[in-house]
């Protein structure tokens, strides 16, 4: 025995071990059927076209630490929320503002932003007839005025060209020439209360600034006026501009 | 035609029906369950106590196998050696069900009578099951795989979790062990 083959022994050991022919039966086959069209059942069901797919859908259900999961999940989606509330209600942070206006979300511009909250500084100290912070807020209005591009400009040229010259600081030339007011295509009767007497009522005056020269002087570029209680206009801005945030 | 070829295209339609099966072909599937059938009864046979026990055991092993074919996709292993790794395990269960009734099924399997095929079963494969029966079971397990269910040496570490280099050890080493047994019975 010892001379034969490796493969003469397996030949042997094939032909002695050879099962039986044998079929399964008929109930066995039928069960094997079910289980067929069961499992093309769960296909449909877990599989949508490609296996990296089904490999996804399996592999969640093996999660090792399911709870470490669904914590991540909810810290994920609270935080989603928080972002996208604070986009929604522009109260972002200076670093994330810029970021999120950069990439395009609708943010007011971190210059806009800026300037804004110096308005409002310049506002208070107004009303608080505060003169060294008035000024030190305008001038740095003023600085932030050139800064801004026409479009954030449009947002703050009024009540800047307002308030700058109760602060004594002059206003910068780009917003000194006031927009040019389209003319209205449709003449616009105003309430006959307000049409004063002996002009014409067919047109409306051009909308003047809020002035806080008095009637018949000219404006002075560079002139300081005193600040005064009685020179408060009635359009100065007491509250923060649309853009700016809410409840400021 | 030469060898070669032969083997080609014999390569070739392995690798067709897999491609069918792993699409989930049912009809590929039920050939499968056929062509395999005897083999695995067989594999079970030699470790349950009776034939209806291998045919039960091969049957819930074939319907866990197309429950689970998603596993096997992701486990890259062939339709064969998972069907086997399957029935291995079924097996594995059986026996533990069992575990209580084996004296009373030992001795019924003794008492009942011989299949016709063994009786007239020659002496050599008589001398050969003998010392096969003698082997332990992992080197009876190995060569099982390899020379009943036709397994290649990777496909049976699929199925025993072994590398494929300990599987051609241990096969070499069951079957010198094999031909050590045939001698000392003193079979040619």
């Amino acid at each position: 025995m010892s001379s034969i083959s490796d493969d003469e022994l397996l030949g042997r050991l094939t032909s002695a071990l050879a099962p039986e022919s044998i079929t399964p039966d008929a109930r066995s086959l039928e069960q094997f059927r079910d289980a067929l069209q069961r499992s093309a059942k769960n296909d449909d069901v877990i599989v949508s076209i490609s296996s990296p797919t089904k490999r996804r859908a399996s592999r969640l259900h093996r999660l090792r630490h399911p709870v470490g999961a669904a914590i991540g999940v909810i810290f994920l989606a609270s935080t989603s929320v928080a972002a996208a509330a604070a986009v929604g209600t522009d109260t972002l942070p200076g670093p994330t503002r810029t970021v999120a206006y950069e990439i395009g979300l609708p943010v007011t511009s971190p210059a806009l932003y800026q300037t804004q909250e110096t308005l409002h500084q310049l506002n208070v100290a107004v009303d608080h007839h505060d003169p060294v912070a008035a000024r030190e807020a305008g001038n740095q209005l003023r600085q932030n005025l050139q800064q801004l591009n026409p479009r954030d400009l449009t947002h703050v040229q009024g009540p800047a060209r307002a308030l700058l010259p109760r602060a004594g600081v002059p206003v910068p030339p780009s917003i000194t020439i006031p927009p040019r007011p389209t003319p209205p295509t449709t003449p616009q009767r105003l309430p006959e209360q307000q049409v004063p007497a002996g002009t014409s009522p067919v047109t409306s005056p051009t909308p003047s600034p809020p002035n806080t020269q008095p009637s018949g002087s000219s404006p002075q570029r560079g002139s300081t006026p005193a600040l005064h209680p009685s020179s408060t206009p009635s359009t100065a801005p007491t509250s923060r501009p649309a853009s700016g945030r809410p409840g400021a | 035609m030469s060898d070669e070829q032969e083997n080609e295209g014999t390569s070739r339609a392995v690798d067709l029906e897999h491609e069918r099966l792993i699409a989930r072909d049912p009809h590929a599937w039920e050939a499968f369950y056929e062509r395999n059938y005897s083999a695995m009864v067989a594999y079970a046979q030699r470790r349950l106590p009776s034939i209806d026990d291998a045919r039960d055991a091969v049957g819930d092993a074939m319907t866990r196998v197309v429950d689970g074919l998603q596993r096997m996709d992701e486990s890259g292993a062939s339709p064969e050696a998972w069907s086997y790794g399957v029935l291995r395990h079924v097996v594995l269960d059986y026996q533990r069900k069992m575990y209580r009734k084996r004296q009373v099924k030992t001795q019924r399997e003794i008492s009942s009578p011989e299949p016709f095929e063994r009786l007239i079963a020659s002496e050599e494969h008589d001398a050969v099951r003998a010392a096969f029966e003698l082997l332990p079971e992992r080197d009876r397990e190995v060569l099982e795989l390899r020379v009943v269910a036709g397994l290649s040496a990777d496909e049976v570490a699929n199925v025993l979790k072994m590398k494929p280099g300990a599987v051609r050890m241990a096969q070499a080493r069951a079957l010198e062990r094999l031909r050590g047994l045939l001698e000392s019975e003193g079979t040619p």
